[in-house]
């Protein structure tokens, strides 16, 4: 390129976000200052439109051919300044932010000169890298228009519909026999005096015979490939044993000689190995719980439509699609673990939940709360609040939905048995849906007393009769009240399998078990991860019509996707120089994608990219031995010039992070947005993945002078974007290790952490530490 | 060929509270005419069951009974053998005893079979109601499922309530840096054509094909020819309130709402215009129009998605709290551009005696969960009042602030954390509202009058500011409206959607959608998840 480079920096106030700490017209002055800026200006809001007016007229105006933002962390903003640039008519590549909010005003809110020269460094970091920029252009790839959803509770159902209502094919995949989730097992009336089931049952009928959805149930996704637009997923499709002739006869169930604990009821009393999970259960036909029979074959004998096939076995099915909708839903908290409530150890301490099977006109009860002691009806109740959730140790969060449950159970109660004494032990009633601040003052007037204080004890009186201990803060005392029966009123946790499908789609969770969503505010539906989104609870505690509106959003995200037939792939990925390539085959072996091929060029072996599978980690770029691999945007050259510019001034003072874009440069974006403090002579640089890095990266900080370097990716095993590449780094990391004593550099002086986008705070923690480091070093 | 017709009767729980089937079944002892009962005819095993009664029996005719039609057409629509007999469907919703019901489906069962409404050509165009956060997300995702999209606004700018707020709970994110890039992202999508300073004068039709006529007041200023260069500002010499900074800031009187504005384009207040036509002399783009009339248009939509959003409650009908009277007693609203970058002072805490503020109460449920006033709870005020809380903190270590609350209500995602690292921070949270609020005539200190620390004894409070929760509450629009689309409104005036808990987007009347606070508090990402989802509606009526 013999075109001279004519940079334009645009330094944001973001209100007093930036400019209360950091003196933006001094940061100007200063880029005004470096080589080939030719305009720098300061502007209170960037993103504004007027902001993005003033670039577009400089780009023109001055012949600007890159431009240098520094403003907020790239993940908010890179996509707006990208468009902004081309729109003037500049390739959207040649735009490089620097982030002098998230990593710099917000975490050194109380030291505005450090923060204010900390800004300066990075602005210099950031037109040292812009001078490299090249142009790229996007990818174009087709969409496969088809959706997973995962799950088959209310959001999920309601996701489906939607999507298959739109004309698109959708996947629908339960682990369990019957769609429906854990709406089918509420009972009663609620506050709108509809049972949940008639919010459920339709939903579930329209689904299993829409044309357009598949549902597989006692089926799991076990692995997701690919990316936007075109991911392949394997799924395994457990056996159901009864097929579709299934007449709901129940000889089988009749005739079956196992008994086993009853789920549905929530524990209480037993069902057969083979079984209907409800009435309403679809798809409707028996199922057979395989890990309890013992493929006696009764049933198979029984069935008068030989609808029993024990020898069936389970399949897997490979299917493409472009969207995913996680809709995992929630479990309820086991209070059995925590002494206080005496659930394990007393028959009529029960939870809401058993509450909600009991009170089914179609249960076991036939509606009526009857004591699982003696059968008999309990004429003064209790609730206790908050049983897992608002706790110290364990979950914090508030469950949301606890309150107004226990209000509609109450209501409920006191209709069917208006003699009945109810008491709530509560901490704060909250019920943030207007329908229901009605009801609760109706029980209130009905009689049902609301007591504000903390259960510290339960214990077993005479006749299975139970005695509850509370100190309420109003009268500083301990109080004691006798009832037949308690309903802990559990919290929502995340459900169980969160762990293991976070890992198969790549989305994070939040410190609280739930899995994470973009934004909490403006996009509480999409994920870190493009194509995949989240409905219901798996995202936080919420109720039914909550639950079904965001299932509905998610689906409009999936229709968006859909309305297109390509869909644009950015232009970041990797290019061989098959020049300098010696065939040796590492980047092949480490691509996770197999992105990368060998060919044949003049009887040599040579490495060569396939750009539509090309995912632009720059893992390749990591393992080439010759620096034939290069990953564009993210150039060894450029890498290193951003570390020639942090290191040109008191090299020996500064903390060098190398953060990959997903996990822990959001980790410390995460840190910012909550102003934890941590100290301001860290430089963080940007890669896509932490496999980005190899020995002559990091070695190249050091032979700067570097005081420190800290290399962070993704939590393994799991977390990683790339699938491998947070391990490729390690190796690679282990392996320096090694060899710094011999080159006289204190192994010391490097940390190798993972941070998930989750945990500032372990930023935070972690920079604080190798600060203190760096300090007993130099002695 | 004879008719033999099928009267399947549902007998779930939702219709037997009010109905008693059984009567229905033995009134209707027809010639050729067999009546059936199921407990849940719309689930799969209800719909084998008609199969196999259809299939056995031979009808060639079938008459339903059961709950909300709305909700459960498409259900025996997806039966392949039921679409094709085509149910006469006779909703129980409603129907308060069985006389009126049996009466109404003998007649059913004597009458001819009904004719099956014709599906009329679809207008694949919405209309966006509304552009606060809600209206500008259904617009955006309307226009990305490929539709184009009326964004309907009726001040000057879109971003509604929430391009006021300073931040945002429970991230403390900067609430404008979030919303300012959507708010662009609609002026630049080719699929949205935002109408702003308009009203709706009247919507005529139904699904599919809507008429709506629209009045767009004049700007005095060519929306074309101007570029936002703010020349004329300059020149303009009227000096007003600006409105959007609770008048404690200057505007010109052409001017724009606030920085961010979209369009961002300027307009004259005509009542207040001198005519000295000084900006018309300056305008080099000969944008100023003095004379401009307003314009009339009519829209031709299919569906009409409606986000009109609320209003908050005036704090000085709670007359013991002194707001219009006391300097030093603010709402919430006001608070956040006091404490905003962008707003009046700088975002430095500065009363109008020119004081810095230290200390702050903040008292809750001003207009909510009271019963002169509304009954609800406004859902976002405590996590409003603790993020506000926390600001001043930020503003000043050693301030110090109280909470006055009934209940706190975190609960959303990550609200209790916030909540309990606030306590933990030193925030006072003080359970019980005060009674009063009076003022220091020295200083015009504000002194919160409270019932505590012990039960039945009064402590007073001097603060330098008293920040009022206000509640939310429905706005006229909504009543206005409800008339012209003739939909539902809830005791308190908000919206009703079809469902509270199963179909709260739709509504009685189809083809109309509803997303956010028109329905009722709540707050934002609940808001936008709403209008995600009423996008979706669209997409899938405008699909079938």
């Amino acid at each position: 390129m013999s075109e001279e480079v004519r940079i334009g920096v645009y330094v944001c106030h973001c209100g007093k976000n930036i400019a209360a700490v950091v003196d933006p017209a001094s940061v100007a002055e200063f880029a005004s200052s470096l080589d080939n800026v030719v305009i720098a200006r300061e502007n209170t809001y960037c993103c504004a439109e007027t902001g993005q007016a003033e670039i577009k007229e400089d780009i023109k105006e001055y012949n600007l051919n890159r431009v240098v933002v520094a403003s907020c962390s790239p993940k908010l903003h890179e996509p707006t300044f990208r468009r902004t640039v081309s729109e003037a008519g500049l390739n959207p590549y040649l735009m490089e932010m620097v982030n002098i909010r998230e990593h710099c005003s917000w975490v050194h809110m109380n030291e505005p000169d450090a923060a204010t020269k900390k800004s300066m460094d990075l602005v210099k970091m950031g037109v040292a890298k812009a001078r490299l920029l090249q142009p790229l252009s996007d990818r174009e790839v087709p969409t496969v228009k088809s959706a997973l959803v995962i799950g088959g509770g209310i959001a999920g159902l309601q996701s489906a519909l939607d999507i298959a209502d739109a004309g698109h094919q959708v996947y629908l995949v339960e682990k369990s026999p019957t769609l429906g989730g854990k709406v089918a097992q509420l009972s009663g009336v609620s506050s709108d005096s509809c049972p949940p089931e008639c919010i459920l049952t339709p939903r579930m009928t329209e689904t299993i015979l829409h044309t357009k959805i598949q549902v597989f149930t006692n089926s799991e996704v076990e692995s997701v490939d690919g990316y936007i637009g075109n991911f392949r997923v394997r799924i395994k499709r457990g056996p159901r044993y009864v097929n579709e002739d299934c007449i709901l006869c129940g000889e089988c169930r009749d005739v079956c000689p196992v008994d086993v604990e009853n789920d549905f009821d929530a524990g209480m009393g037993t069902r057969k190995a083979i079984y209907l999970p409800f009435e309403q259960a679809t798809p409707s036909t028996y199922a057979l719980d395989s890990d309890n029979c013992t493929m006696c074959g009764l049933c198979v004998e029984t069935c008068p439509v030989n609808a029993i096939n024990l020898e069936e076995n389970e399949e897997e099915i490979e299917i493409e699609v472009g969207s995913i909708i996680v809709a995992t839903g929630f479990e309820t908290f086991d209070p059995g673990n925590d002494p206080k409530y005496g659930y394990s150890q007393y028959d009529n301490v029960i939870t809401s939940l058993q509450l909600e099977r009991l009170l089914d006109p179609n249960g076991q009860t036939k509606g009526k709360p009857l004591r699982p002691s003696d059968g008999k009806m309990p004429q003064r109740i209790a609730f206790i609040q908050c049983v897992g959730s608002r706790e110290e140790e364990g979950n914090q969060y508030c469950s949301k939905i606890c309150c107004m449950s226990t209000i509609k159970q109450a209501q409920l109660l006191k209709s069917l048995f208006p003699e009945m004494d109810i008491i709530v032990y509560f901490r704060d009633m909250r019920i943030p849906r207007k329908e229901f601040e009605e009801a609760y003052r109706a029980v209130r007037e009905v009689g049902v007393l609301f007591l504000r204080g903390d259960v510290r004890d339960v214990s077993e009186t005479d006749n299975g009769n139970l005695l509850i201990s509370t100190y309420s803060e109003v009268f500083n005392d301990i109080t004691h009240h006798n009832v037949e029966m308690i309903v802990l009123a559990v919290g929502l946790e995340p459900c169980k399998d969160t762990d293991t499908i976070k890992d198969i789609v790549k989305v994070p969770v939040s410190p609280d078990g739930f899995f994470m969503e973009a934004h909490p505010k403006l996009r509480p539906i999409d994920t870190v991860i493009d194509g995949v989104y989240l409905a219901g609870t798996c995202l936080s505690p919420k109720d039914i019509a909550e639950s079904v509106s965001q299932a509905s959003g998610a689906a409009a995200k999936v229709c968006g996707l859909f309305s297109k037939d390509k869909l644009t792939l950015d232009g970041i990925i990797s290019k061989v120089d098959q020049e300098r390539c010696i065939g040796c085959g590492l980047c092949i072996k480490q691509c996770p994608f197999h992105a990368i091929i060998e060919e044949e060029r003049e009887e040599e072996k040579k490495a060569k990219v396939i750009e539509a599978a090309c995912k632009g980690c720059g893992v390749c770029a990591g393992a080439c031995p010759t620096g034939a691999v290069d990953a564009f945007s993210f150039t060894t050259e450029q890498i290193y010039s951003q570390l020639d510019a942090a290191l040109e001034e008191e090299p020996g003072e500064k903390i060098i992070a190398f953060c990959c874009n997903w996990c822990s440069y959001a980790g410390a974006d995460f840190a910012g947005v909550s102003r934890l403090q941590y100290p301001s002579n860290v430089r963080i640089i940007r890669t896509m993945c932490s496999g980005r890095l190899n020995k002559d990266i990091i070695l190249h900080a050091f032979e700067k002078g570097a005081g420190m370097v800290l290399v962070s990716g993704c939590h393994p095993p799991g977390d990683c974007h790339y699938v491998s590449g947070n391990y490729r780094c390690e190796e690679r990391v282990n392996a320096l290790l090694k060899k710094l004593p011999k080159k006289g550099i204190d192994p010391k002086r490097l940390r190798l952490e993972w941070v998930s986008a989750a945990e500032g705070i372990v930023f935070q923690r972690i920079t604080e530490e190798m600060a203190e480091q760096l300090k007993e070093l130099k002695g | 060929m004879m008719n033999k017709t099928g009267v399947f009767l549902c007998t779930c729980p939702a219709t037997t509270t009010t109905i008693e089937m059984e009567k229905i079944a033995q009134g209707l002892d027809l010639p050729d005419t067999k009546v059936y009962s199921h407990m849940y005819l719309c689930s799969q095993r209800g719909l084998k069951y008609m199969e196999k009664c259809i299939k056995e029996d031979t009808l060639n005719r079938i008459v339903l009974v059961a709950c909300s039609e709305n909700i459960h057409r498409n259900v025996f629509d997806g039966s392949r053998l039921l679409k094709e007999i085509g149910i006469e469907y006779i909703p129980v919703e409603g129907v308060l005893d069985e006389e009126a019901l049996l009466k109404r489906v003998q007649e059913v069962v004597k009458g001819e079979k009904a004719q099956i409404t014709r599906v009329k050509e679809k207008i694949k165009e919405v209309l966006v109601i509304g552009g606060g956060v809600g209206g500008v997300q259904a617009a955006l995702d309307i226009a990305e499922g490929g539709y184009k999209v009326y964004l309907l606004e009726k001040t000057l700018s879109i971003g509604g309530a929430m391009a006021q707020l300073d931040k945002t709970f429970p991230t403390m994110d900067c609430s404008i840096c979030i919303l300012g890039p959507k708010l662009v992202d609609v002026s630049k999508h080719p699929n949205i054509e935002l109408i702003t300073h308009a009203e709706i004068k009247n919507i005529t039709g139904d699904v599919g094909d809507f008429n709506v006529e629209v009045e767009i007041k004049p700007r005095y200023v060519d929306m074309e020819k101007c570029n936002g260069c703010s020349a004329c500002v300059e020149v303009c010499p009227v000096i007003l309130p600006n409105e959007w900074d609770l008048n404690l800031k200057p505007r010109k009187c052409i001017y724009i709402m606030f920085a961010q504005s979209v369009p961002l384009r300027y307009t004259i207040d005509k009542d207040k215009c001198i005519e000295c036509e000084l900006c018309k002399k300056v305008c080099e783009l000969d944008a100023i129009n003095l004379n401009e009339e307003p314009k009339s248009r009519t829209l031709h939509v299919g569906a009409i998605v409606v986000t009109t959003g609320t209003k908050t409650f005036d704090a000085s009908k709670k007359e013991e709290y002194g707001y219009g009277r006391l300097k030093n007693v603010v709402t919430n609203i006001e608070f956040e551009r006091i404490v905003c970058a962008s707003g009046p002072t700088g975002g430095e805490l500065i009363r109008t005696d020119g004081k810095h503020m230290k200390n702050v109460a903040f008292i809750q449920c001003v207009g909510s969960r009271d019963v002169h006033f509304h009954d609800y709870c406004s859902v976002y005020c405590c996590l409003a009042s603790i993020k506000e809380a926390r600001l001043v903190l930020e503003h000043d270590k050693d301030a110090e602030v109280w909470i006055f609350y009934n209940d706190v209500r975190a609960c959303g995602k990550g609200f209790e954390e916030l909540y309990v690292r606030s306590k933990k921070e030193g925030m006072n949270f003080i359970k019980g509202l005060p009674g009063e609020v009076r003022e220091d005539p020295e200083t015009g200190d504000p002194i919160v009058i409270y019932e505590g620390p012990k039960a039945g004894k009064y402590s007073e409070l001097q603060v330098d500011m008293v920040v009022l929760a206000v509640a939310l509450e429905p706005s006229e629009e909504i009543a206005r409206l409800s008339e012209m689309l003739h939909l539902e409104t809830d005791i308190h005036g908000f919206f009703k959607g079809l469902h509270p808990n199963s179909r709260p987007l739709e509504t009685t009347n189809k083809g109309i959608f509803l997303a956010g606070t028109c329905q009722g508090p709540k707050d934002i990402p609940e808001t936008v998840s709403q209008a995600s989802g009423a996008a979706a509606k669209v997409c899938t009526l405008f699909s079938g």
